[in-house]
């Protein structure tokens, strides 16, 4: 039975710090959005005009789609690729410390710089990816990669995609865990290697899957540098995501109150995204 | 047992409470508000601007500081305080005012569309008014027409910094390499040259879309005065026949600007002129010290002119578009003395010997009248002394038409322009939607 004193001592440092960083001026943000701020002077309220105009912005309604979209790669193209990796490293080859090493590092790497990186690789002119496909003769397929509008949203989720470090080293230390007794019998009963991953090892690490998943959702719900650092949201709005628009809305335009509504839409998009990530892992535990 | 615990919860409860409050008063005794002196100390000026000390102007700015505090010792100290990314200075000086903490003085953007910094903040700034009138010569040295822009409800809320031209600098060894002997006077001379250096394999001119789209909005402030005058735009009234002939001409410019100029932002087009690859830029004055450090043979290789017109009466050649008026904002203070040395360091920062050391040393004029004849620029970079003449000699100005709009429609200029230069809207849905944002966004 825990103790009232307890409670206090143990909670009471975390419910303070919750409610005075994030309860209250989560209260602050959801009541500028009902109103029109330039960040001086007295807000105007002005009832659901922003998020009227919010719907109706064809860049917010962009950075919407583009948020989702982000999700979806790191769902069904980033995970796969990292459970993948992990699985196969898992199975010590050749090499494979190496391996593990080189594809955890970009982790570590600061994101803007990995933004500035891929913003030169994917430059038109002088970039690694152009001068690849001219010196191969393929000049036919070179583009302006992240000024194009067909383009720009899938180069700059490249690097995102490519970085599994992260994800891989969660999934090969939940692996570890299993034990090997399990894998043995199952090779003594006739398992051969896609048998023992699909039906042991992926179901023994899917407490490990969905939090990575909750993790991703998080982050790209977050995320700024790559559209910033290599797009700045263009072109015409193509790669923007709620993030940028946010900060677009509140450092380049003044419209606080719009800022703040879209703001809120991340949050509640947030919220139910990660409903949606937690149902899944429920149906998951109860087959 | 549990009556004491809950004492002892309501203590813990009683010191969380004043630890904030502490916390909350600290936070709140600190700010500016017009200098800070101690009782015998001298008083501290806070200047603060993206004049940082790794360009020209900066470097100019701390040795005008560094001469001032000599010359006031033991009375005023002037420190400069940078941030070198200018949104991110407009929006903490916002913050910094919202809560009734001004910075003593401050460099902003005077957007005659959006003056809710000059309507909340007025209280808490300095009324230059009664300085201004109090020195003729001073108030002289601006002209009337800056000192009307920067009144409001017969405040002079702010001084005047800088008003910089944009003016066309082209390499002349590439104009040369594609067979042109000079700078065409008319745009449909500019069409073809561009035609001809692009056939030279030279990408004819700079251009960017990112941030403020800084460069091809100098080109389409030039295409639509050239088509309308200087009337051809104003605050209430971008949706008008040059503007829409103007864009047309912006989307055909963006086919001779580099492959990247959708989506680059200032620094990737700069360079791009910089390392002498494209032929043209329409930049500012602070482009000369790159220049310096960047191109070898700058004074015979670079040019600097005037946009070409349109070869009618409509514009009178070698009108000049211009940047937004920057302006000086300052703390008021209801210690005089410390407001004193704000004024002091003002007129000291805008006299004339001070704004031709900007001018040449800084390379960034300011708004002040500064003749070229004096010693300052008989040495002076070879680019500026003609860059100063030009915008000496203009017979009319006009203010770049991104700074009439609200700062909500410049937050949407990117995607419009990209627009226009990928071929997602026409230009008359270009036009439209400027004026649409300019009117309607919350």
């Amino acid at each position: 039975m825990v103790k009232a004193r307890q409670l206090v001592v143990y909670l009471g440092p975390a419910v303070v710090f919750a409610l005075a960083f994030i309860v209250f001026p989560l209260i602050f943000v959801i009541v500028l959005s009902f109103t029109q701020w330039a960040g001086i002077g007295p807000a105007k309220y002005i009832g659901i005009q922003n998020y009227t105009y919010l719907f109706k912005d064809p860049a917010f309604r962009s950075a919407i789609y583009n948020t989702l979209l982000w999700v979806a790669a790191g769902i069904f193209v980033q995970t796969p690729l990292c459970l993948l990796t992990a699985l196969i490293i898992s199975r010590r080859p050749f090499m494979w410390k190496f391996f593990r090493t080189a594809l955890f590092i970009p982790s570590v790497v600061s994101t803007t710089i990995l933004a500035l990186m891929w913003y030169f690789m994917l430059d038109p002119t002088v970039g690694l990816v152009n001068g690849t496909l001219n010196s191969v003769g393929l000049k036919s397929l070179t583009r302006t990669w992240l000024s194009d509008p067909s383009t720009a949203q899938w180069a700059i989720m490249v690097p995102f995609v490519i970085y599994i470090g992260f994800g891989m080293v969660l999934f090969l230390t939940q692996i570890s865990t299993i034990p090997r007794e399990l894998l043995e019998a199952a090779h003594l009963d006739g398992a051969n290697v896609w048998q023992q991953d699909f039906f042991i090892t992926i179901p023994a690490i899917r407490r490990a899957i969905a939090l990575w998943i909750l993790f991703l959702v998080g982050y790209v719900l977050k995320m700024f540098e790559y559209p910033f650092v290599m797009t700045d949201g263009g072109p015409v709005n193509v790669t923007m995501n709620l993030p940028l628009y946010v900060y677009n809305q509140m450092v380049t335009a003044n419209a606080y109150g719009l800022a703040m509504a879209a703001g809120v839409v991340t949050v509640v998009l947030g919220a139910l995204l990660m409903l949606v990530v937690l149902l899944g892992l429920r149906w998951m535990e109860s087959r | 047992m549990r009556s004491r615990a809950r004492r002892k919860t309501a203590v813990a409860a009683a010191a969380v409470i004043v630890a904030t409050s502490a916390l909350a008063a600290c936070s709140s005794s600190s700010g500016g508000g017009g200098g800070s002196s101690q009782s015998s100390g001298p008083v501290t000026i806070d200047v603060v601007s993206n004049f940082t000390s790794d360009i020209a102007r900066g470097q100019e700015l701390n040795d005008l500081i560094k001469q001032f505090n000599a010359e006031h010792k033991g009375k005023i100290t002037v420190v400069s305080q940078t941030t070198a990314d200018w949104p991110t200075l407009q929006s903490k000086i916002r913050t910094e005012i919202s809560v009734g903490g001004a910075p003593d003085v401050f460099l902003y953007n005077f957007n005659p569309s959006d003056l809710s910094l000059e309507k909340y903040g007025s209280s808490s700034l300095i009324n230059w008014t009664k300085y201004l009138n109090a020195d003729p010569s001073w108030k002289a040295s601006f002209t009337g027409q800056d000192l009307s822009t920067v009144t409001y409800n017969g405040d002079t809320v702010a001084i005047p910094d800088d008003q910089s031209s944009a003016l066309i600098y082209y390499n002349k060894s590439l104009f040369a390499k594609a067979g042109i002997s000079t700078f065409p006077t008319t745009w449909t001379q500019f069409f073809a040259d561009a035609k001809a250096l692009q056939a030279a394999g030279i990408t004819p001119i700079s251009l960017y879309t990112a941030d403020d789209a800084w460069y091809a909005m100098n080109a389409y402030s030039y295409l639509a005065i050239s088509d309308g005058g200087t009337g051809a735009y104003y605050a209430t009234k971008l949706q008008t026949a040059p503007m829409t002939e103007a864009a047309a001409s912006l989307k055909e410019l963006f086919s001779y600007a580099p492959k990247n100029a959708v989506g680059a932002n200032y620094a990737v087009a700069s360079a791009s002129f910089l390392d002498g690859k494209s032929a043209m830029a329409i930049d500012g004055p602070w482009l000369i010290s790159s220049i310096q450090q960047d191109m070898k043979n700058y004074c015979t290789d670079v040019g600097v002119a005037t946009a070409p017109t349109n070869g009618n009466s409509t514009e009178q050649p070698g009108t000049i578009v211009t940047d937004a008026l920057t302006v000086w904002g300052a703390a008021a203070s209801p210690d005089q003395a410390e407001q004193q040395a704000v004024v002091d360091w003002m007129k000291f920062y805008t006299s004339p010997d001070s704004a031709a050391g900007m001018a040449t040393t800084g390379q960034f004029p300011l708004v002040v009248k500064t003749p070229t004849s004096g010693p300052a620029f008989a040495n002076s970079n070879c680019l500026m002394k003609p860059f100063v003449d030009l915008t000496n000699a203009a017979p009319a100005k006009s203010v770049n038409v991104e700074r009439y709009m609200t700062t909500e429609a410049q937050a949407q200029l990117p995607s419009l322009v990209e627009g226009l230069a990928v071929g997602s809207i026409s230009p008359a849905k270009f036009v439209s939607e400027l004026q649409q944002l300019n009117t309607t966004a919350p």
